[in-house]
């Protein structure tokens, strides 16, 4: 495999040992590493159900019928592989790094999306990916082949940072493209309203989606500072904003704060993953959250 | 005041006021610029602190820019300048009022308040240093150091440092005219500064006379009153008595702090002591007599005193009483007449009472009461003149006498009177209510009046005499002189026209007529004023007897002697002090000398606020800050102090933290 920005040596060597998502329950066609509430034909019983029309008669347990003169069917689960689906913010903000010689969130993001697609695939799990701003820019469907691997890191090497955000819009339209579910790793920094991004999570959850949203901030975001009086120049819409960071600077910070804490709030209560990630951490941090 | 600035060639620097907002607009107009991933959530949280931040904001830029003025302000080398300072060259004279008076003893805290008064005075000399400087002191009898204002500050600053307070009054009419005396030779600027407690009871109605071209500072040292309870009378009643006769010794007490008190009041009456208890309300008086038994004739020391407080000077009081051996009574009548027969009777009965008869009206003896039967109406100017020497007249006018003139001027009787006479009588009663007849108010000695009058004189009621009693028909029967002690009687005393004499109730009435006809007043007087000199005069005629005053600590007073027509007069060569003080010849007191602390200091209670003398009155608590004021009060370091303090002020509010937003954001 040709060598990629994203994906290095001793990250694959160290990814060797992880395993992602051994206990989710997902759906898939590659039965026997995990299991799956669709029923199927392994050897794990599940249950009995009573017959209706139109069932395999094959499936009917008729030592049950001799003693209650009742069909009832036997049912197995099934065991299947795994689909994750990575959400990749590709906006402009995205693209902000507090020092130069620190990572971009978008490269934290995606040197962390090639890691994950890595480990999926390297299960025989399927991984998509979407890239998107103010609108699906790219969308990988899933598929666990090594092309398809290199197809995700070419792709992600490749990316740039675009204009807005809309994280809303994206979810909505992705929705329909995601035929089968599975686990979702949204990869954002998050400048919108919390209330409105799970509304658009909603559809997700409710149809069985394992949610992970990991909250990328840069440390300079998390702390502005004690510089002097500066122009702040807005990444995404180029606005100018002249402010006193250190009078302001605690107010930023109760404020972001806030913002997390509305965040981690509503995905424990819509049983989703919360993380917030300062891109100064090693992202294997978010991939150790995964193998739970 | 004026404001002064050393060096105004600098003012420019005041424009450094502007430098915080220049700086403030400057960076604002080039700020480095950063790239930021959403100023839309930094917009959020300022509108969010605004509310707090913008007042911070224009704090910080009012107290930088306070600060940098402060510092500009300071290098102007500011001045703050009395507007009486006095030009550069100008000479000045100073004169020092000092109240000493007995009020300035008071202690306030470790030190009195003359020591404060001193002090301050020896500051301003020391500090103002002028050309020429006197003391005046506020006394009884106010003197100067210098007779007029000499150069030699350093002797007046001893001077004052020597000095004590004269327990005495103060005349500050008498010392602020002294004090003006001291200018009319001195040049330039004359200044008279007053050192004072300003004491309320002796400086409220205060109004000297202060010429234009002096400037007048008040300098008040009293911080506050000081409860003060003294003993402010002591009164012998009668100030003449007589052996044998009580003495009723009346005592007043003065409360003048805010509390209630109660104190024990002890009068010492020739060793004899005796007690009360006496409650004062606040700021009241109390009176207490005491009754003295008096067996021997002499002179007998009284002394009231309370237990000693907080200003101990005023808590004593004495006075002296010559106790005599009788009152001498003399008659100008024969003794063949009846009325004189009928007082020499009265004076036979009574053993305080001597009767000298057949004295001349016109030229009588020393006595106590000169009694005239069948009055004529003569020399009526004489009888006037000793009444108002203490002697009392008891005038019995013939028929057709007229009394015009006796009562004095403006009282006249135009008729003469007329005889009356009624072979049955007429009866006679006091008027109720008056003191020589308090024995008989209860009825139980009768009418002391009673018996029947056969002959009278028709006397008519005149002006604002007193009746003392009248007969039953409305004729008056007793007059006296509202002012003098003279009575005119219309009640006979002859046997034979009246039966009065011959009543049982007769002597004593007569008796308590006499006694309280007779003036109360001592001719003697064994007072003097604090800060005055005491003498005595030795009418022995043996020059041989050298006196020695015993002041009342014990200790011999120098006296010189000066010969005069009634004898050797012996003076004390220093001014009295409150106390009692004795005459001793060959170790025997032969004399008594009371000197009682001034009432008017007593209380020690100072003006709210120093009187107003003159339109130009200054009144200042620390006339070392006047001194510095004219000779101008560096600002600057007030004005660092002042720019370390925004400074302060500055870091301090930098480092408030905004109060948390948390609770304002939308979840």
């Amino acid at each position: 495999m040709p060598a990629h920005k994203y994906l290095k040596p001793e990250d694959i060597r160290r990814l060797a040992n992880y395993e992602f998502g051994a206990k989710a329950m997902v759906e898939g066609y590659l039965s026997g590493r995990h299991r799956s509430k669709q029923r199927g034909s392994s050897t794990e019983f599940h249950e009995f159900r009573q017959y209706s029309l139109g069932d395999d008669l094959s499936k009917v347990d008729w030592r049950v019928f001799a003693r209650n003169d009742k069909l009832f069917l036997r049912t197995f689960e099934q065991e299947t592989n795994l689909e994750c689906h990575i959400f990749l913010d590709c906006s402009a903000s995205m693209n902000f790094a507090g020092e130069e010689e620190r990572l971009t969130k978008l490269e934290y993001a995606s040197f962390f999306a090639a890691c994950l697609t890595w480990l999926v695939i390297s299960k025989n799990d399927r991984v998509s990916l979407t890239l998107f701003d103010e609108a699906i820019r790219k969308f990988l469907p899933p598929g666990s082949t090594k092309r398809h691997l290199n197809d995700i890191l070419t792709t992600l090497e490749h990316n740039k940072a675009g204009s807005g955000t809309s994280i809303t819009e994206t979810l909505k339209r992705a929705n329909p493209l995601l035929r089968r579910r599975g686990t979702l790793v949204l990869l954002s920094d998050f400048y919108c309203d919390p209330a409105e991004l799970f509304q658009a999570l909603n559809p997700y959850l409710h149809r069985g989606f394992r949610v992970h949203l990991f909250h990328l901030l840069d440390p300079s975001e998390l702390d502005l500072g004690d510089r002097g009086l500066s122009r702040f120049i807005d990444m995404e819409s180029g606005d100018r904003l002249i402010v006193h960071p250190q009078s302001i600077r605690q107010a930023w910070k109760d404020h972001l704060q806030s913002h997390i804490r509305s965040l981690r709030a509503l995905a424990a209560s819509r049983g989703a993953d919360y993380a917030l990630a300062p891109t100064s951490d090693s992202y294997f941090q978010l991939l150790d959250r995964l193998r739970d | 005041m004026s404001l002064f600035f050393q060096h105004p060639a600098l003012l420019g620097l005041l424009a450094l006021a502007a430098l915080p907002l220049l700086v403030h607009l400057l960076s604002r107009a080039k700020p480095p610029s950063y790239q930021f991933s959403n100023t839309e959530f930094l917009r959020k949280v300022l509108r969010l602190t605004s509310r707090y931040r913008k007042p911070k904001d224009w704090l910080l830029l009012i107290l930088r820019t306070l600060a940098i003025l402060a510092i500009a302000a300071a290098f102007l080398g500011p001045l703050l300048l009395s507007d009486d300072a006095p030009l550069p060259g100008e000479r000045r004279t100073i004169v020092c009022l000092v109240d000493r008076s007995a009020s300035m003893a008071a202690k306030q805290g470790a030190t009195s308040r003359f020591e404060a008064a001193s002090a301050a005075a020896a500051k301003l000399l020391d500090s103002a240093r002028p050309e020429l400087a006197n003391l005046v002191w506020i006394d009884a009898s106010p003197d100067a150091t210098f007779p007029d204002p000499g150069p030699n500050r350093q002797f007046l600053a001893e001077e004052l440092t020597r000095a004590a307070v004269h327990p005495e009054p103060n005349a500050i009419e008498a010392a602020f005219e002294l004090a003006t005396r001291q200018f009319p030779n001195a040049e330039g600027r004359r200044e008279l500064h007053v050192f004072s407690d300003f004491q309320q009871s002796t400086w409220k109605d205060i109004a000297p006379t202060i010429p234009s071209d002096i400037d007048l500072q008040l300098i008040p040292v009293a911080k506050g009153d000081v409860a003060n309870l003294s003993v402010s009378s002591l009164v012998p009643v009668p100030a003449s008595p007589v052996a044998g006769r009580p003495l009723l010794v009346q005592c007043r007490v003065t409360n003048h702090s805010d509390e209630a008190r109660r104190v024990s009041l002890t009068l010492d009456a020739g060793g004899s002591r005796q007690s009360q208890a006496l409650d004062l309300r606040p700021r009241g008086i109390a009176e207490a007599a005491f009754s003295v038994r008096l067996t021997a004739p002499g002179l007998m020391p009284l002394s009231a005193g309370i237990d000693s407080d907080a200003f101990p000077l005023d808590d004593q009081r004495h006075a002296v009483v010559r106790v005599r051996e009788s009152l001498r009574m003399a008659i100008a009548a024969a003794p063949s007449d009846p009325a004189c027969d009928t007082l020499s009777k009265v004076a036979a009965a009574l053993p305080w009472l001597d009767a000298i008869p057949s004295v001349d009206p016109a030229n009588p003896p020393p006595c106590d009461l000169l009694v005239i039967p069948n009055w004529s109406g003569s020399s009526v100017e004489k009888l006037r003149a000793l009444a108002s020497q203490n002697t009392a007249i008891l005038v019995l006018p013939a028929p057709g006498t007229s009394l015009d003139g006796i009562w004095g001027t403006g009282i006249t009787n135009p008729s003469p009177t007329a005889l009356q006479t009624d072979a049955k009588g007429w009866e006679a009663a006091p008027v109720s209510g008056h003191p020589a007849f308090k024995l008989f108010a209860d009825g139980e000695f009768g009418n002391p009046l009673g018996g029947r009058f056969r002959e009278r004189l028709n006397l008519p009621d005149a002006g604002p005499t007193t009746v003392l009693a009248r007969f039953s028909d409305g004729i008056p029967a007793l007059i006296s002189d509202p002012k003098l002690p003279i009575l005119v009687s219309n009640l006979s005393l002859d046997p034979a026209k009246s039966s009065w004499p011959t009543r049982s109730a007769f002597l004593p009435s007569i008796a308590e007529l006499v006694l309280h006809l007779c003036p109360n007043a001592s001719a003697e007087s064994f007072t003097t004023e604090p800060g005055g000199i005491l003498a005595w005069t030795d009418a022995s005629g043996d020059n041989s007897a050298v006196p020695v005053l015993q002041s009342p600590d014990g200790s011999p007073v120098s006296l010189i002697s000066t010969p005069s027509d009634a004898g050797l007069t012996w003076t004390s060569e220093s001014p009295a002090i409150p106390g009692l003080y004795q005459w001793l010849v060959s170790g025997q007191p032969v004399h008594f000398t009371a000197v009682n602390f001034p009432e008017s200091e007593s209380n020690l209670r100072p003006l709210p606020e120093p009187p107003t003398i003159g339109a130009g009155t200054t009144r200042l608590a620390d006339p070392e800050r006047l001194a510095a004021l004219d000779r101008g009060l560096p600002l600057w370091p007030w004005l660092i102090a002042a720019a370390l303090f925004f400074l302060l002020i500055e870091s301090l509010i930098t480092t408030v933290k905004v109060p948390s937003s948390k609770n304002q954001v939308p979840t």
